[in-house]
């Protein structure tokens, strides 16, 4: 596969629907079979996948009964938020272990240099 | 949905069990039972442990319905929980010592597709879905979200807990091997 191709297909698989392509890698595109059919196969991949949405697998048997009982069991708590991303949290915490470090670090060092 | 049929009262239902009504969360897990089972299913590929994750993500949704505004969709917020669950779930199997969820719940290759993936997979009806859930979860929950249910990047990767950069560097690994998958499996 020539380099042109790779940086096209890069291009091709990035773009998202209504992106348009550099005019160099379009005119590539116009002159390069192999492109021109990974662009008609990425276009028809994509189609494939939105079409899926509207399709559902059926849930087990029982699914409801299952659930019912659950939340029956547990009266839940009317007070507690929607679940937040869990990535604030974590950068909270390494946020605060980073500062954590970097504090004990610099005391290290003070007490090392300090002149006796 | 058929004709003549009554369309379900979403709305009226959600503020009902905001109120504390079991009976209508019921009737909002009913209507919704299949669209959460099959996301979780395309997450996690194993229809056992999808059945696990739906039925956890409508625990947790019944735990914070009268957190839930009118201004976002029912299904959509589920949808956001469910994609939530089947995370946690994918980062608890990883501390058990799996390398991923795949690597739990993907039969050895000589011994075949399982009974159930094989019914899941053709209620879905395509090829297409097998090659979806060859994928490691991390790029196929991207490539499900962003090209199955339409999300941004920037939903993805709050969801996800991953950087809108990473999100787009996923999405083009996962349609570069679906593409080669729907190659190889087409020169079968």
């Amino acid at each position: 596969m020539r380099a042109w191709c790779r940086i096209v297909g890069f291009g091709i698989d990035a773009a998202e629907p209504g992106d348009t392509l550099s005019p160099r890698l379009e005119r590539h595109i116009a002159a390069c079979l192999r492109c021109q059919a990974q662009r008609a196969r990425t276009r028809r991949t994509r189609r494939e996948l939105m079409a899926l949405s509207g399709s559902t697998a059926p849930a087990p048997s029982g699914f409801v009964t299952t659930v019912s009982a659950a939340i029956v069991e547990d009266p839940g708590d009317p007070a507690l938020p929607p679940p937040a991303p869990t990535h604030v949290g974590a950068v909270a915490v390494t946020g605060a272990a980073v500062l954590a470090a970097g504090g004990a670090a610099i005391a290290a060092w003070r007490l090392v240099r300090r002149p006796a | 949905m058929a004709v003549g049929e009554v369309r379900p009262d979403v709305t009226g239902l959600v503020r009902e069990a905001q109120a504390g009504s079991t009976a209508a969360f019921s009737e909002l897990v009913r209507l919704h039972q299949d669209e959460v089972f099959t996301l979780a299913y395309r997450l996690t590929g194993d229809a056992f442990l999808a059945a696990d994750v739906a039925q956890d993500a409508f625990v947790r949704a019944w735990r914070a319905i009268a957190g839930f505004r009118a201004d976002a969709r029912f299904s959509t917020w589920l949808h956001r929980i469910t994609v939530n669950v089947a995370w946690t779930e994918r980062s608890r199997q990883r501390r058990r010592g799996a390398d991923s969820i795949d690597d739990l719940v993907h039969e050895p290759a000589a011994a075949g597709p399982s009974t159930e993936r094989l019914a899941v997979d053709a209620a879905f009806g395509s090829s297409l879905a097998s090659a979806l859930l060859s994928l490691p979860i991390a790029l196929r929950s991207v490539v499900v979200l962003k090209d199955v249910y339409g999300w941004s990047h920037a939903e993805i990767a709050e969801d996800l807990a991953i950087t809108v950069t990473s999100s787009k560097v996923r999405l083009h690994r996962a349609r570069r091997l679906l593409r080669e998958r729907i190659d190889r499996e087409s020169l079968l």
